[in-house]
C-alpha cells in the first residue's frame, strides 16, 4: 500500500486572539484524488489549507507531506509539493506582466528558463490568456485576474494543489475554462483539493468530500454520499446542489443519489424505462 | 479613556507629539513612557492588540538606534569602532532618546485611535475646525491601516506558497524582498480608495453642505479638567525648556 501524499494527525489551531479554528483534524490524502473541502464560513477550511501549505504552525498535531514533517521542510521544498490558490486574486499578483506572473513561481522552484517558458505558454493557452500575456495583471478585469492566478498556480505542477473558490468572479465561459484546466491538471495524476461554497462545482469536479464544521471534521466520504445527505448538509450549514434539491422535491431518485444534472437525467430515464419508480 | 471627549484626546495626542520634539532627558522620557504604558493598560484594549500595533514602532525605534552611529559620532567615550560605524556614549544616549520619543508618540496615538470610534474621531476633528471631508479622510486612512497590514501578510503568504522566501539573504536582500509586496499593496489601496469614494457617493456624501450629526459632542467636567491640564502643563514645560530653566 503506497504511503499517503498528505497525512494530517490531530491538527489543532488556535489563533492569537483565542479563536479555535481547527480541532483534532486527522485525514489522509492520496495521489490523484479530487477532493472537495466544504463547510460554512468560519468552519476552518482556509486555516486547514494554510496548514497543508506550511503557512501556519499548528497549536498541536502535525502535517506530513510524503512522510516528512512539513515543519522540517524549507519554503522552496514545500512549494515544489503543495500549491495554494488564495481566494482573493489581488493578494497574489506581484509582477509587471501576466507572463512574469506565471513564471514567478516556476523560477522560485528552480525550473530552467526553457522549461519554465514552455509551461508558461501551455497554461496561458489553457486558461485563454494569450492576448493578456504582456499586460499588467493588476490592470485586467477581476475575472481575468482570477484566471491569471489559476494559471500561475497550476503551472507550478505541484503534487497537490489547494484551490480556494477557483471559479469565484468568473463568468460562464471563464468558469468553463477554469474547470477544464482543473480537470486536465487532475488527469495527469495530481491531487486537487477544491474549497468552495458552490456545491455544483464540488459535485462536478470531486469524488471525495470532507466536511468541516466549527473547526471539526464531521464527514469524509464520497462526494455523492455527502452531497446527497441533506441532514448532514443542514447540520454543516450547507445547501444541497440545486439539482439535488429539485430532484428531492420531485421525489426522483436513481441508482445513486442525484447531485448533478447528469444524475438527474439518468434518474428520469430510469423512471421512463421502468427501472425505478418515483418515491 | 473611552468616555473622554475625542477633542481632548486629539489635543492630548498632538501636544504629546509636540512635547516629544523638546524632550531629550532620558529619565524624563522613561518616566513619561512608563506613565503612558499605565494609561494604555487602563484603556483595557488588550495586550495582544497593543503588542501587534506597538511592535512596528519598536522596530522603527531599534532601526534608529542601529543607524544613528552613521550620522552622529560626536562625543566621548568611544564604545565601538568598526571603520565607518563608530558608537560613542553621548551619541548612543541621543539615539535612545529618539527611540523613546518614537515609542511615546506611538503609544499616545494608540490610546487615541483605540479608544475613539471612527465617527467620534471625525466629529472631534471637525469640531476642532477641520473640514469634514478632511476629517473623514484621516479617520478612514487610520481605520484601513490594520486592513492593509493584513493584506501585506496575505501577500507574503501567497508569495511563500509560490516558493518565494522573503527572509532569505542579509538585511539589504530582505529589504529588497519587500519591494514586490509594495506593488500589489499600492494597487489594492488605490482600488479600495476608488470603490470607497463610489460607495460614499451612493450614500449621498456631499449631497448637502449642511451635514447633520446623529450624536454630537459635549464636554463634561472631567474633559475640561484634562484639557486645561494638558493645555497648561505642556506649554509650561516647553517654556521652561526653551528658557533654559530645565532640560527636558
Amino acid at each position: 500500500m503506497t504511503a499517503p501524499l498528505v497525512s494530517v494527525s490531530g491538527l489543532t489551531h488556535t489563533y492569537e486572539d483565542g479563536t479555535l479554528a481547527l480541532e483534532g483534524i486527522s485525514l489522509e490524502i492520496s495521489r490523484g484524488e479530487r477532493i472537495g473541502l466544504i463547510g460554512e464560513n468560519g468552519s476552518g477550511k482556509t486555516t486547514l489549507c494554510k496548514h497543508l501549505c506550511g503557512l501556519l504552525i499548528p497549536s498541536s498535531g502535525e502535517v506530513l507531506i510524503e512522510g516528512r514533517r512539513i515543519k522540517d521542510m524549507s519554503i522552496p521544498e514545500i512549494a515544489r509539493k503543495v500549491g495554494l490558490l488564495f481566494q482573493n486574486p489581488d493578494n497574489q499578483l506581484f509582477c509587471s506582466t501576466v507572463r512574469e506572473e506565471v513564471l514567478f513561481g516556476l523560477r522560485n522552484i528552480g525550473l530552467n528558463e526553457r522549461e519554465a517558458e514552455a509551461r508558461c505558454r501551455r497554461y496561458v493557452r489553457m486558461l485563454g490568456l494569450q492576448e493578456y500575456v504582456d499586460r499588467s495583471p493588476l490592470m485586467l478585469s477581476l475575472g481575468v485576474r482570477r484566471l491569471v492566478t489559476i494559471a500561475s498556480v497550476l503551472a507550478m505542477e505541484q503534487d497537490i494543489v489547494l484551490l480556494d473558490e477557483p471559479t469565484a468572479w468568473l463568468d460562464r465561459a471563464q468558469a468553463a475554462l477554469a474547470m477544464e484546466a482543473i480537470r486536465d491538471f487532475s488527469a495527469s495524476g495530481r491531487t486537487v483539493v477544491i474549497v468552495s461554497h458552490n456545491m455544483k462545482l464540488i459535485a462536478e469536479l470531486t469524488e471525495r468530500s470532507i466536511v468541516l464544521s466549527h473547526g471539526r471534521k464531521i464527514a469524509d466520504g464520497r462526494t455523492r454520499d455527502i452531497l446527497g445527505d441533506n441532514a448532514l448538509l443542514e447540520s454543516a450549514g450547507l445547501s444541497p446542489t440545486p439539482i439535488s434539491e429539485f430532484a428531492s422535491q420531485l421525489g426522483i431518485a436513481g441508482k445513486e443519489r442525484v447531485i448533478t444534472q447528469g444524475d438527474f437525467i439518468g434518474a428520469l430515464l430510469s423512471i421512463r424505462d421502468g427501472e425505478f419508480s418515483r418515491r | 479613556m473611552h468616555r473622554v471627549d475625542p477633542r481632548v484626546k486629539i489635543v492630548g495626542a498632538v501636544m504629546l507629539t509636540i512635547l516629544c520634539f523638546f524632550l531629550s532627558n532620558l529619565v524624563f522620557l522613561s518616566v513619561l513612557l512608563l506613565l503612558l504604558q499605565i494609561l494604555v493598560l487602563l484603556t483595557g484594549v488588550g495586550w495582544e492588540t497593543y503588542k501587534r500595533t506597538i511592535w512596528l514602532a519598536v522596530r522603527l525605534a531599534l532601526i534608529f538606534i542601529l543607524v544613528w552611529p552613521f550620522f552622529d559620532q560626536a562625543g566621548e567615550p568611544l564604545l565601538l569602532d568598526l571603520w565607518a560605524y563608530k558608537v560613542t556614549l553621548p551619541a548612543f544616549l541621543r539615539s535612545v532618546a529618539v527611540a523613546l520619543r518614537i515609542l511615546l508618540i506611538a503609544s499616545g496615538w494608540f490610546v487615541l485611535i483605540f479608544t475613539t470610534p471612527q465617527s467620534q474621531l471625525v466629529r472631534g476633528l471637525v469640531k476642532l475646525g477641520l473640514r469634514y471631508d478632511m476629517g473623514l479622510s484621516i479617520s478612514i486612512a487610520l481605520r484601513y491601516l490594520p486592513r492593509f497590514l493584513d493584506t501585506i501578510e496575505q501577500i507574503k503568504e501567497a508569495q511563500r506558497s509560490r516558493g518565494f522566501d522573503m527572509d532569505r539573504g542579509g538585511p539589504i536582500m530582505k529589504a529588497k524582498n519587500y519591494i514586490p509586496i509594495l506593488i500589489p499593496t499600492v494597487a489594492i489601496a488605490m482600488r479600495t480608495a476608488e470603490e470607497l469614494s463610489q460607495v460614499l457617493v451612493c450614500k449621498g456624501y456631499g449631497a448637502s453642505k449642511a451635514r447633520t450629526y446623529l450624536h454630537d459632542l459635549h464636554m463634561g467636567a472631567i474633559d475640561c479638567i484634562i484639557l486645561v491640564s494638558i493645555a497648561t502643563i505642556v506649554p509650561f514645560l516647553i517654556g521652561l525648556d526653551v528658557l533654559g530653566f530645565v532640560q527636558l
